[in-house]
């Protein structure tokens, strides 16, 4: 047995070796979110039928060739369930991605710059806040009408006032680092400031803000399409399958119980990112204070 | 285990007895051990001064004694009794019995340390609450008493109100008073002022000592600040690293210390009545990095006697009686006096670095840096949420700083020393007054008009006191010493290696640390990089706010060493801005000293020192511990009454009155300017200390022929 | 403290107009005439009636004139309480009066339980030594906080309406007319509504807990002697729930959306269900008066947490040393 056939075998099992060393959370959330997105990407190779053709009696229950049964129309709900994925983990994505990113700047700049930007800015946020969330939405879509773009920037609209808050909040509590006054002496651009040392030291808890942003996304979503104001059908999507499984609740009750279970299970995914991501950073946090006391006084 | 008691020191009557305490905290997976096989004993009514630097194992130690460990924290092997009954391996409620009532704990900040949503009466109501069954209103009474008894000031009022309504001084004798109501025989106080001015700290002592003589309470000091212990304990215990090095009567541990660390941790301590120093002695190294150690001495690898000796570097030296009476853990205890220190003579040793105390020769005065004129900086505050009141920080500060100067600007908190290092670096923007750098013309002090001025960026650095704070958590030291030629030249960092190289070596920090970020860092090693960070932009003049005050005593000398070097090296000027006047007094050449937003005295150190004329200056100085036991017992005070005025209301006269033994019809009317009394030395007072006071006797220096 | 009020009281109005001044604008982006839409379709009318009376009422409402005279025109309207028609031809207030009851009595029904049992929880949660169950109990509380409430008032009809029939899948009594009958309608949907309000109540309460409990005044507290019971309740709690006050405020001022939803799912007629009817039909006069009054509550509820951390918090009752 020579030296690097012992070392060979383990060179590939590093990095799953690695991967599981992650935090439990992110580990998790991965396992979660890896089949929605193998449900996003390529659908049409995970499900058994086109989610547009009828297949069988309308609501009949589950059986061999239909694994959760079928809808009214006598669609089959599995590969609706898959199809449904494209839109709305999509959607939600995207939202989450713009208001975080919109909102964070926003926040960040706010916070750090002060005076009366911030005064006025904080007022504009704060109205946008008032208005509640799902009538912005519903708003939006009334005057703009329906459409995936029209959804994405609707939830993205309605979550950016409070990532703008929360991102505002976390820039207050860094802007008096010294660090950051160190850069400011040398005259530093408040660009720079923001750029090189506030972003980067508060994008931890961003992140675990973003990932609660990333489940809401998707309870939104759902909720418009259970309105009827999301996707036009017949695009699937889990909401408005959840609106069809309730108005025949009593025939066919197998119907609902698969869109719910994604819906929940990828918001909980996003969660769990999050959290799983914060744990990352905090791993060298955990580090930095075991250091810490470690030579501070005991 | 030996103790004091074992081997006779003191007469015990066994208040308390602690006996091979070993106690860990336990994490995910490793074990830290903090206290290593301690054992001491109290008797009732004694004081005890339990001393070390972080990491020590001091506020384990005391949080132990008292039945508070938290759940993390296991006793591995050992007892405590008090009065003979044991309390290692009690259940919770077991130790609730004696908690508060045999023994109570005071805590280092009052402000954490009190809940902040119940007033003071119920919070020490419910101490008196605890034990016994007393009513609500028998609580508030005994209460009431309790705050007589701390002599806080308007007590019934008191009682009514919440935790931040009170000043700093104010909460911790509340917490006092609250420690005290279940009528302890014991009281543990941890680090109960190092929160606080020096002023209130000295009152507080007193206190704790008054009250431990009337109520026949037993009283463990535990502290880093070796001039405390001095004056207070009977016997000392000297930590290093959770183990006991070094334990005696006060007397002997101070005159003729036998271990290494103790004698070193003694003459780290700026001095302020001994011969001026200007490179401070400190301990090389940091504490060991693992818990599981080598099996040699644990303060080998930075003892300048058995360094590398192979019977140190073997095992683990016990606790043995040594010739001057104390009883330390080492195999080569040093015999005989001091060589720095209150009592010292100015004999320079090699491992201390040299001990010079001439001041700049007369080849006349340097030219002018810095010359700061009537600066006045008010901040709006918001009080209570609704109403906003106008604080003056800086009521019209006038300075003149020469160039390769080491000034200093002493004072409490409050005294708005931090605001004006803040104008002149150019973090705030002053109200009015102006500024004349280098020279050039004046310029208004507002950062605007600053900005205006063509002065380069990075000309005036900034050191500040939290080095944990002032390096970015995310950035290498490489980065991060690279930065300000990044902001100021442009480029990325690796522009810059051959510089941050430079800079490292100037600081003593080897290249191979450019990879490491600042939480790998110590705190010491944090500074350094802040000082090459600072020194990359070529600065003239360089503002160190509390540079040291984070960092262990006997690590302050490190980084003050350098700033001296590279100040000697260079052409820079340095402003120390402290509230530390014994580091101040060695390490500046004039000082200055600030109250309430005003200069109220400037003098070059040596004559600051010894000839105070104003009141303030000559009572802070005289309520600075010294590490010496009789001067601490025979030293006289000049009182400093109360607290600080109320800066948000404008005031008429000397703003200093109010806690002045000298003031009279004059100081109300009239506010003293600053005038130059005598030469180079101004202060603003119109009934000033006569010169050349005698705080206190300073014994004859001691040589090492005779005796302590 | 009465400057305080006052200027919050002045902050809600500023809002209120800021908001209407957005919706009234947003509107008018649509196409088409405006006086058509405030009119509605008015089916009762014949097409040339019809024609006459937008031309009448174009005039009235001035819509030929600038936009922000369109809009004081409304304002002053409004401000008297004239909201409009809506499609239907109602008074918008009269329409609005009889959903907001509706809505209220189901929002308290949701509120009230979720915060007993929410604090009920933490406490435990907090104090329990048992591991499992805790764990447990913190894994039920995350899933109920990223359950979409559609899919549990689904789950919870199936279960208890459906296959239990225990409790009525959908409607509304009027407690005027039964009050058993109001009570069992009001089960499942409000049971829904405090689920992900318990959760998320629950979440904040027990991180608010966890991290009081690292205060040093803990600490001292032990100190004393007293019982672990006493720090935890007279202690930790009091400075520990604090920051629930504002999540909790503004859960309730934005508890219109999850209204919406839930009142859709069980056809309950409430402020909720007209928001989604007035959607679809385009009734924009009552959305408009809607969105204002959901706004005017969100601000009010702010004031009113801002009342309770005056009580709560002495901090910021008296101002403390400078």
């Amino acid at each position: 047995m020579s030296l690097a056939s012992i070392a060979a075998p383990r060179r590939v099992l590093a990095p799953v070796r690695a991967f599981f060393r992650l935090p439990k959370a992110l580990v998790a959330a991965v396992v979660l979110l890896l089949p929605f997105g193998l449900m996003a990407v390529i659908p049409s190779v995970i499900a058994p039928y086109s989610p547009y053709t009828t297949v069988g009696i309308p609501l009949s229950g589950p059986s061999g060739s239909n694994w959760l049964g079928t809808d009214e129309i006598g669609r089959d709900v599995l590969s609706r369930v898959i199809f449904s994925a494209q839109s709305d983990v999509v959607i939600s994505l995207a939202a989450t991605a713009i208001a975080f990113i919109v909102g964070s700047l926003i926040g960040v700049f706010l916070g750090y710059r002060g005076g009366w930007v911030d005064t006025a800015g904080t007022r504009i946020v704060d109205v946008a806040l008032a208005f509640p969330a799902i009538v912005l939405a519903l708003f939006l879509i009334a005057i703009f009408g329906h459409g995936e773009l029209v959804e994405i920037v609707a939830i993205a609209a309605v979550m950016m006032p409070s990532m703008a808050r929360f991102a505002r909040g976390t820039s207050l509590l860094l802007r008096n680092r010294a660090y950051i006054e160190s850069s400011e002496i040398l005259r530093a651009s408040r660009a720079y400031v923001i750029r090189r040392h506030l972003v980067p030291n508060a994008l931890r808890s961003l992140l675990v803000a973003a990932s609660v942003l990333g489940a809401s996304a998707v309870l939104i979503s759902a909720a418009l399409s259970y309105l009827g104001l999301g996707v036009t059908p017949p695009t699937p999507s889990w909401g408005t399958m959840l609106y069809n499984a309730f108005q025949n609740v009593f025939q066919a009750p197998i119907y609902g119980v698969a869109p719910g279970v994604c819906i929940t299970v990828l918001a909980y995914g996003y969660m769990l990112l999050g959290r799983g991501l914060g744990e990352l950073q905090g791993r060298t946090g955990r580090q930095e204070r075991a250091f810490r006391t470690s030579v501070t006084r005991v | 285990m030996t103790g004091p008691g074992a081997t006779g020191l003191l007469e015990t009557t066994g208040l308390l007895e602690v006996s091979g305490l070993t106690v860990d905290y336990l994490g995910r997976g490793d074990a830290v051990r903090a206290v290593d096989d301690v054992s001491l004993e109290l008797a009732a009514g004694g004081r005890l001064g339990i001393v070390g630097e972080s990491g020590s194992g001091k506020t384990t130690l005391g949080l132990a004694l008292a039945g508070l460990l938290p759940r993390t924290a296991r006793v591995v092997s050992g007892s405590i009794t008090h009065e003979g009954k044991q309390i290692v391996g009690l259940r919770e409620r077991a130790l609730r019995d004696i908690r508060g009532k045999q023994v109570s704990v005071v805590f280092q900040d009052a402000k954490t340390a009190l809940d902040p949503v119940r007033t003071i009466g119920s919070q020490i109501g419910e101490a008196v609450r605890a034990h016994g069954s007393a009513s609500r209103q028998e609580a508030l009474a005994v209460a009431l008493g309790l705050l007589r008894e701390v002599e806080l000031p308007d007590p019934e009022n008191r009682l009514r109100q919440y935790p931040h309504e009170l000043s700093g001084g104010q909460r911790q004798r509340a917490m006092i008073a609250m420690a005290l109501a279940g009528q302890p025989k014991l009281l543990v106080a941890d680090e109960p002022t190092s929160a606080l001015d020096v002023t209130t700290q000295a009152k507080i002592i007193d206190l704790l000592h008054r009250l431990g003589e009337e109520r026949g309470m037993a009283t463990i000091l535990v502290t880093h600040d070796l001039g405390v212990v001095a004056g207070f304990a009977e016997t000392v215990l000297v930590m290093y690293a959770g183990a006991v090095v070094e334990t005696g009567l006060v007397g002997d541990i101070f005159g003729r210390p036998s271990h290494p660390y103790t004698r070193a941790l003694i003459e780290a301590v700026p001095s302020l009545t001994g011969a001026r120093v200007r490179r401070l002695p400190f301990i090389p190294g940091g504490l060991p990095r693992s818990s599981s150690a080598a099996a040699g001495c644990r303060f080998e690898p930075r003892c300048s006697v058995g360094q590398g000796n192979p019977r140190c570097q073997a095992s683990e030296p016990q606790l043995s009686l040594t010739s001057s009476g104390t009883v330390a853990a080492c195999y080569f205890p040093v015999d005989g006096p001091l060589r720095v220190g209150p009592r010292a003579g100015a004999v320079p040793m090699a491992h201390l670095g040299e001990s010079a105390t001439g001041d700049a020769a007369a080849a006349g005065p340097a030219p002018v840096l810095l010359e700061v004129t009537d600066v006045v900086k008010t901040f709006r505050v918001t009080r209570g949420g609704s109403s906003t009141v106008r604080l003056r920080a800086v009521a019209g500060v006038s300075l003149v700083v020469r160039k390769g100067e080491s000034f200093g600007i002493v004072g409490e908190s409050g005294s708005g020393k931090t605001t004006l290092a803040r104008i002149l670096v150019g973090l705030e923007s002053a109200d009015s007054g102006t500024l004349n750098f280098s020279g050039e013309d004046a310029v208004a002090a507002s950062s605007a008009a600053r900005r205006r001025r063509s002065s380069r960026p990075g000309e005036i650095q900034m050191i500040f006191q939290d080095p944990g704070d002032s390096l970015d958590p995310l950035m290498t030291v490489e980065h991060l010493i690279a930065e300000p030629l990044e902001i100021t030249r442009g480029g990325r960092a690796h522009r810059y290696r051959s510089e941050v190289a430079g800079a490292l070596s100037e600081v003593g920090l080897p290249e191979a640390m450019m990879g490491r970020r600042a939480s790998q860092l110590s705190g010491g090693q944090r500074q350094r990089v802040a000082i090459a960070r600072a020194l990359t932009t070529k600065p003239r003049l360089l503002v160190a706010d509390e540079a040291v005050a984070s960092l262990d005593m006997s690590a302050r000398g490190q980084v003050l060493n350098l700033l001296s070097d590279v100040q000697d090296e260079g052409d820079l000027t340095c402003i120390h801005i402290s509230h530390d006047l014994s580091m101040v007094r060695n390490v500046c050449e004039r000082v200055a000293v600030m109250h309430a937003g005003r200069i109220v005295e400037v003098a070059d150190a040596e004559e600051l020192f010894t000839s105070p004329r104003h009141p303030y200056t000559a009572g802070l100085i005289s309520a600075i511990p010294v590490p010496d036991p009789t001067y601490e017992r025979t030293r006289t005070r000049i009182e400093v009454v109360g607290e600080l005025p109320d800066l948000t209301h404008r005031v008429v006269g000397c703003a200093y009155r109010s806690r002045c033994p000298n003031a009279q019809e004059r100081c109300a009317a009239e506010d003293p300017p600053l005038v130059e009394g005598d030469p180079a030395h101004f202060w603003a007072c119109h009934y000033p200390e006569p010169p050349k006071l005698e705080l206190a006797s300073v014994p004859a220096p001691v040589t090492d022929a005779t005796p302590a | 403290m009465a400057k305080i009020f006052a200027s919050k009281l002045l902050q809600l109005v500023l809002v209120l107009l800021a908001i209407s001044a957005i919706t009234f604008f947003l509107l008018s982006a649509l196409p088409g005439n405006a006086a058509l839409y405030r009119i509605g379709p008015l089916p009762s009318y014949t097409p040339q009636e019809r024609a006459a009376l937008i031309a009448k009422l174009s005039a009235q409402l001035g819509l030929n004139k600038p936009l922000i005279v369109q809009y004081w025109i409304w304002l002053t309207h409004a401000v008297r309480g004239d909201f409009g028609l809506t499609t239907q031809g109602e008074q918008v207030t009269t329409l609005l009066g009889s959903s907001v009851w509706a809505s209220v009595e189901l929002a308290i029904a949701g509120l009230v339980p979720s915060l007993i049992a929410s604090f009920a929880l933490a406490l435990w949660a907090f104090r329990t030594r048992w591991r499992r169950m805790q764990a447990l109990v913190q894994g039920i509380m995350s899933t109920l906080f990223v359950i979409p409430s559609f899919w549990l008032g689904f789950l919870l009809v199936y279960l208890l309406a459906v296959k239990t029939q225990s409790f009525p899948a959908s409607g509304f009594v009027p407690l005027a007319q039964s009050a058993s009958g109001n009570f069992s309608h009001l089960v499942l949907p409000a049971l829904t509504l405090a689920c992900p309000l318990t959760a998320l109540f629950f979440r904040y309460l027990l991180a608010g807990l966890e991290e009081a409990e690292m205060g040093a005044f803990v600490v001292a507290a032990r100190a004393k002697g007293i019982s672990d019971r006493a720090v935890a309740y007279k202690h930790v709690l009091p400075n520990g729930f604090l920051p629930t006050i504002t999540i909790v405020g503004l859960a309730t001022g934005s508890l219109l959306s999850s209204l919406v939803i839930v009142e859709s799912v069980f056809s309950w007629p409430g402020l909720g269900s007209l928001l989604v009817q007035s959607v679809t039909v385009r009734d924009f006069n009552t959305l408009v008066a809607i969105v204002l009054l959901t706004a005017a509550v969100f601000v009010f509820t702010s004031i009113v947490v801002d009342l309770i951390y005056w009580f709560a918090d002495p901090r910021t009752r008296r101002p403390g040393q400078v």
